[in-house]
């Protein structure tokens, strides 16, 4: 039945065509003809060849198009030919050249290169005459039948051409214009969920009338079909597209992929799915009602990207998320495992991370994923590759060894790595020992057990370094980002690790009255205080490293090869971003430089052409195919008669510039510019980027990588974050309280030491610390190189249109460093503590509360906490504390360092703050868990407690007080410490001195006072000599009413506490306090004394 | 008139008797008040011019020069006889360690009659003393 229709329809078109042709129509020697295949002449027949240069055109029009067939935006298409004779000079694939045609026929093709949807979209396509430019690929496949019919299975074959060849991927879509890992054309982002490649037979057919070669009609078969489609339908219809193109099959298989990816199973590429009697009806494909035009091929995008080989369960390429989603589903929706898998587990199952050992991957989970089966890969089990993380699970599940092995030998490796370890033969478990970072803690609480303390983190580097993927925010992470600062590239990892260590003051023995300080007694300066205690010293060091080491591991740790790798690489970057520019440059000044060197006409492009009658066959011989009627027919022909722009020709110049030179080889710009009067043709090219952007980002990119290596050699970590506050509490009765010491000493040393791979030292270098305390982190030297070094090529480029030199950059080579920050700091009291003491023996933290008092004092030019005069003798408590919060800010060797952020194993306990030292009724801040313990002894010698008195001036606890302790002795010049034995007695402890002279006291100041010999000190002139007349009586009795009988009064004035003049004498003679003698008018030598002759005025006038 | 004689005789040598009796009791007991007061006000003006800054500072035991000057002074002039006049004169005050030498005189009405000078008797009280600690 159906190859009667065909008989009807060829023999109707054969009857309608041999009514236009004068002589008869046939074939000629090509394989697809109509009628038999014979050699007769073709005077009477319109004939017809498929062939080209002997063989039917095999090749493919390649282009890509979203999903309704609309091109992507800034692409064009691509013809790919299997033969390369086809391909002017092609010798292997991708080559492009003209196509090769036939001599003698006329050649006709469209002017562009047309999708089928644009075909379909024009009325009429504008054609050229010029050859088109194709490429060479000989993987397409012979999908035509030398009599012109076609292989059922064409279209699967062209898909898979793609689908199984990555780079024939990327090249073609390279050369339409889009960079295959970015999906983007140019400027333009494809939808990668909606791009197709669009793959279109090409077709190529020479008709003619007679046996003159005719016009062979080159174009995908659309574009063919649309220049021969006037004439020639019937031709069509009969043979070549329909056997090749379009099928029940085809079609079936359009409709059902991706029905649940939400893709129009009918809208694909802009193809529509044909089924039926369309399927043989060509005559309806160019219909304009219908537009299915000539079928062809398509490629889902993703069905090549999306890789099958990466399903099920395994690790998804580093794609956007988006497209990785998408694979999946796609996965799923193909199905390529028969059946294996429902959308419905794909939906839930996309998109988990696989399980224990891998939550930094995402995978494509289809069915059972996040169970033990899925999520344990054999391949890492067991001891072939370390584990990431816990792998308990795995390792227990793994199928060679028993579970109790694996539960017995399941064991971290020891070192750096964790590795599932299933048998006790396995030497690689032997060793295994766990890592513990506890810090090692020796505190001290009582300066009865020790006086100083430490903390130490552990010393087993290859420990530390283990912890290296710890979290940032924990103490083992603390190793490595110290406050968050860390030293870590591609060449090298530094890990710190911390020794603290501190000394307090121990016990000591204090007079009553007088006072203790905390400072260096080595710096104080005629000091008064009585007892210095040895100030509190803590000291800090920072040890870092680069890189993982052990007594197994001597691999160098700063990977200098690499960066020798990568540096090279950036070097010929920089070369070539240098010649790029220079390039460029040299086109920029030929451009600039460009004059007009010729000029010549030029003609327009024809419109319409003049309409020619020829003789033609209007009615054919079903039968045998022979014209049985000739009539005319119409086509195109010269002249033109209406030209695009309205007059037929212009003048074109041609510009040409100089020729610049850049490494050998010249560069000139030519280019034509005219205009016909209504447009431009041609113009002066767009200017060349001179831009040295490029070059310089090549450059900084170079000198990063030195920087980097730098970095591994001297980086400093200035250990800020070590920054003790440090209090000291007492519980003198008077005057306790607590005091936040100040760092009155601090020094800060940092020294690197270079080790080459042997261990060998190298080199050392001591830092400057300078900027130590305003840096938090590390800081680096970018210039210097310490240790062994070495050097490497670097270009140095310079100098219009010169090429870089090659020079040598020096770089440091060694293979470790070590590097450590000590700070060591001394504590005080805070300045202005009790530091001014009145004549009454009070003591004031500030000369403005002194001055207030009224009273003469003395400045004891360093701060100092007291011991009351009455306070009893015995033991008292004093603490220090150094780990406490203070206003709501904790703090342990500095509110930053770690061990008070993370404080590892509870190793430290802050306590109760409101404590209360013995003896005292009132609180003071000082940590009863980490505070510091320790006692002084007050010996009261000055006002001690008297036995006898029960009643009054005695402390609170009842114990009296006596005055003060001395004794009041009149004496005689001669023999001043008389005894019952006429020897003499032993002086008091304040008479037994010696003066700066050697002499004694008692000799100086006795009995041989003011240097002569006893008695005879009343011939002196006096010191002091008043006349007390009543009336004087009467003025200083008035006087002493007026301060209540105090004497205490202290009308001093002092200077700094000593030489105190007092204003009751000095005012005394005019107030009418008393008068002096004829003898002394003065008032004596040493009345009105000043500190200049304070002591020298008991020296003067002798024997007055 | 030879008994008359003889009664004024034994009158004015009874008055003369008492002058003198009057005159050595005043020389005695001034001299024994002068002493006791130089004594005592020394001691007392000593001790309370203890300067405790200096103990504070440097742990001995010193006395400010002037504030005993002063000290005594007031004290004295407290418990003295505002029938004399008292010159105080002082020959030694030494800091540290706290040593005084001083004398004191007074008159017994000693004074002439225009005021403007002053005699110096034989009273005269000298004391010498220290300020002690105990070993």
């Amino acid at each position: 039945m159906k190859k009667k229709i065909k008989y009807v329809l060829f023999m109707l078109l054969a009857l309608t065509v041999s009514m236009g042709v004068v002589g008869q129509a046939k074939a000629l020697d090509d394989s697809g003809h109509i009628g038999n295949n014979d050699s007769n002449a073709c005077s009477s027949y319109i004939c017809y060849s498929l062939r080209i240069n002997g063989d039917p055109l095999q090749g493919i029009r390649v282009s890509l198009v979203d999903g309704t067939g609309k091109r992507i935006t800034g692409t064009i298409s691509v013809d790919l030919l299997r033969s390369h004779a086809l391909v002017s000079g092609a010798n292997s694939n991708w080559d492009s050249g003209k196509l090769v045609m036939d001599k003698g026929p006329n050649f006709k093709r469209s002017y562009y290169m047309n999708t089928r949807n644009e075909v379909l979209s024009k009325y009429s396509l504008k054609t050229t005459t010029a050859l088109p430019t194709v490429y060479y690929w000989s993987m397409v496949p012979k999908y035509i039948n030398v009599d012109g019919t076609g292989s059922d299975d064409a279209t699967k074959r062209l898909e898979s051409l793609f689908l199984a060849d990555t780079y024939a991927t990327k090249k073609v879509m390279s050369l339409m214009g889009c960079d295959y890992s970015t999906y983007k054309c140019g400027n333009y982002q494809m939808d990668y969920e909606n791009t197709y490649i669009l793959i279109e037979p090409l077709a190529y057919i020479r008709i003619h009338v007679s046996d003159d070669y005719g016009t062979g009609y080159y174009g995908t078969a659309s574009e063919v079909y649309s220049m021969t489609t006037t004439h020639f339908s019937d031709l069509w219809a009969k043979k070549y597209p329909l056997a090749i193109f379009v099928s029940k099959t085809k079609a079936t298989n359009l409709s059902k992929k991706y029905s649940n990816l939400n893709i129009s199973p009918n809208k694909i590429a802009g193809l529509t799915t044909i089924t039926g009697n369309e399927t043989s009806n060509f005559s309806s494909y160019m219909d304009s009602s219908k537009k299915y035009g000539v079928a062809a091929g398509h490629v889902f995008f993703p069905d090549i990207t999306c890789s099958t080989s990466k399903y099920p369960n395994k690790k998804l390429e580093s794609t956007s998320p988006k497209t990785q989603n998408f694979c999946c589903k796609l996965y799923a929706e193909k199905d390529y495992l028969g059946h294996q898998y429902t959308m419905a587990e794909a939906n839930v199952k996309y998109d988990e991370k696989k399980g224990t050992g891998f939550k930094d991957q995402l995978y494509c989970c289809l069915h059972k994923c996040g169970t033990t089966t899925n999520t344990c890969p054999t391949t890492t089990y067991p001891n072939t590759t370390p584990v990431a993380s816990s792998p308990q699970t795995c390792c227990k599940t793994y199928g060679e060894y028993t579970t109790t092995q694996a539960k017995t030998y399941y064991a971290s490796k020891g070192k750096s790595q964790v590795y599932c370890c299933l048998h006790p033969s396995d030497n690689r478990c032997t060793t295994a020992t766990s890592c513990n970072t506890t810090p090692t803690v020796n505190i001290t609480n009582d300066c009865a057990n020790s006086t100083s303390g430490e903390i130490s983190d552990i010393d087993d580097w290859t420990c530390i370094f283990k912890t290296i993927s710890a979290s940032k925010n924990t103490y083992d992470g603390q190793f490595y980002t110290s406050n968050g600062a860390s030293v870590s590239n591609s060449y090298c990892n530094v890990a710190c690790r911390e020794d603290i260590n501190y000394t307090l003051s121990n016990s000591f023995t204090i007079k009553a009255g007088r006072t203790f300080t905390i400072y260096d007694s080595d710096n104080m300066t005629n000091s008064e205080i009585g007892v210095v205690l040895s100030p509190p010293t803590f000291t800090g060091t920072s040890t870092c490293r680069t890189g993982y080491r052990s007594a197994s591991v001597q691999n160098a740790t700063i990977n200098v090869s690499q960066f020798l790798s990568d540096y090279a690489a950036a070097n010929e970057s920089v070369q070539n971003a240098w010649d790029a520019l220079q390039i460029n440059i040299a086109k920029q000044k030929s451009l600039d430089s460009a004059r007009i060197v010729s000029s010549h006409q030029a003609g327009h492009n024809c419109d319409t052409y003049s309409t020619c009658n020829y003789s033609c066959c209007v009615s054919y011989d079903m039968k045998t195919g022979k014209c049985l009627k000739t009539g005319t027919c119409k086509r195109d022909c010269e002249p033109c008669i209406e030209w695009h722009h309205g007059s037929r020709y212009y003048t074109l110049y041609n510009w040409r510039g100089t020729t610049y030179y850049y490494k050998g080889k010249g560069y000139t710009i030519s280019y034509t510019t005219g205009s016909d009067g209504s447009s431009e043709h041609g113009e002066r090219p767009s200017d060349f980027n001179t831009s040295d952007a490029a070059y310089r980002a090549a450059v900084n990119t170079r000198d990063a990588l030195l920087l980097k290596i730098k970095q591994c050699n001297n980086y400093q970590r200035t250990y800020q974050e070590f920054n003790p506050e440090v209090s000291f509490a007492y519980g003198e009765e008077k005057y306790q309280s607590s005091y936040s010491l100040k760092k009155f000493y601090s020094e800060i040393t940092s020294n690197s030491t270079y080790y080459n791979s042997s261990n060998n030292v190298t080199g050392t270098h001591t830092w400057n610390t300078n900027r130590y305390d305003n840096v938090t982190g590390f800081i680096y030297d970018s210039y210097s190189i310490f240790g062994s070094s070495s050097t490497t090529k670097k270009y140095v480029c310079s100098g219009e249109l010169q090429p870089c030199q090659a020079s040598t950059v020096q770089y440091p080579s060694n293979s470790w460093v070590e590097q450590v920050t000590t700070r060591i700091y001394e504590y005080s009291l805070p300045d202005n503590v009790y530091r001014y003491v009145s004549k009454q023996g009070i003591s004031y933290s500030n000369e403005y509360e002194a001055i207030n008092a009224g009273v003469a004092y003395h400045d004891m030019k360093y701060s100092n906490l007291p011991i009351a005069y009455t306070t009893l003798g015995g033991e008292y408590e004093y603490y220090y504390e150094f780990y406490y919060d203070s206003t709501g800010d904790e703090n342990l060797f500095g509110k930053n360092q770690k061990y008070i952020k993370y404080n590892p194993e509870n190793l430290f306990d802050k306590g109760d703050t409101n404590y209360y030292p013995s003896g005292s009724s009132s609180p003071i801040e000082i940590t009863d868990a980490t505070g510091y313990l320790c006692t002084y002894t007050v010996e009261n010698d000055i006002i001690p407690p008297d036995d006898t008195n029960t009643t009054n001036g005695g402390n609170d606890d009842g114990t009296p007080l006596k005055d003060i302790n001395v004794v009041y002795r009149p004496i005689s010049l001669t023999n001043p410490f008389p005894s019952i034995t006429g020897d003499g007695r032993a002086a008091g402890s304040n008479w037994q001195g010696t003066t700066s002279s050697g002499k004694s006291f008692i000799d100086t100041y006795i009995t041989n006072n003011r240097g002569v010999s006893g008695e005879d000190v009343y011939e002196e002139t006096p010191m002091y000599q008043f006349v007390l007349t009543p009336n004087n009586m009467r003025a200083i009795r008035k006087y002493n009413n007026s301060t209540g009988n105090d004497y205490n009064d202290y009308t001093l004035d002092c200077d700094d506490g000593s030489y105190c003049r007092s204003t009751f004498l000095d005012s005394g003679v005019g107030k009418g306090y008393f008068k002096f003698t004829s003898t002394n008018s003065d008032g004596g030598s040493c009345y009105g004394s000043s500190n200049t002759d304070w002591e020298n005025c008991r020296y003067t006038h002798l024997g007055g | 008139m030879k008994e008359s004689f003889w009664g004024i005789f034994v009158v004015a040598m009874g008055l003369i008797c008492v002058f003198f009796i009057y005159f050595f009791q005043d020389v005695t007991n001034t001299d024994e008040h002068n002493y006791n007061i130089l004594k005592e006000t020394t001691e007392a003006a000593m001790i309370d011019s203890v300067d405790l800054v200096a103990y504070r500072g440097q742990g001995i035991v010193k006395i400010d020069r002037e504030k005993f000057v002063e000290n005594f002074l007031r004290r004295f002039a407290e418990n003295a006889s505002l029938s004399k006049t008292y010159v105080i004169t002082i020959y030694d005050v030494n800091e540290y360690p706290p040593k005084v030498s001083l004398k004191v005189g007074s008159t017994a009405g000693g004074v002439d009659p225009s005021g403007s000078t002053i005699y110096n008797f034989d009273i005269v009280n000298r004391l010498d003393a220290i300020l002690e600690s105990p070993n």
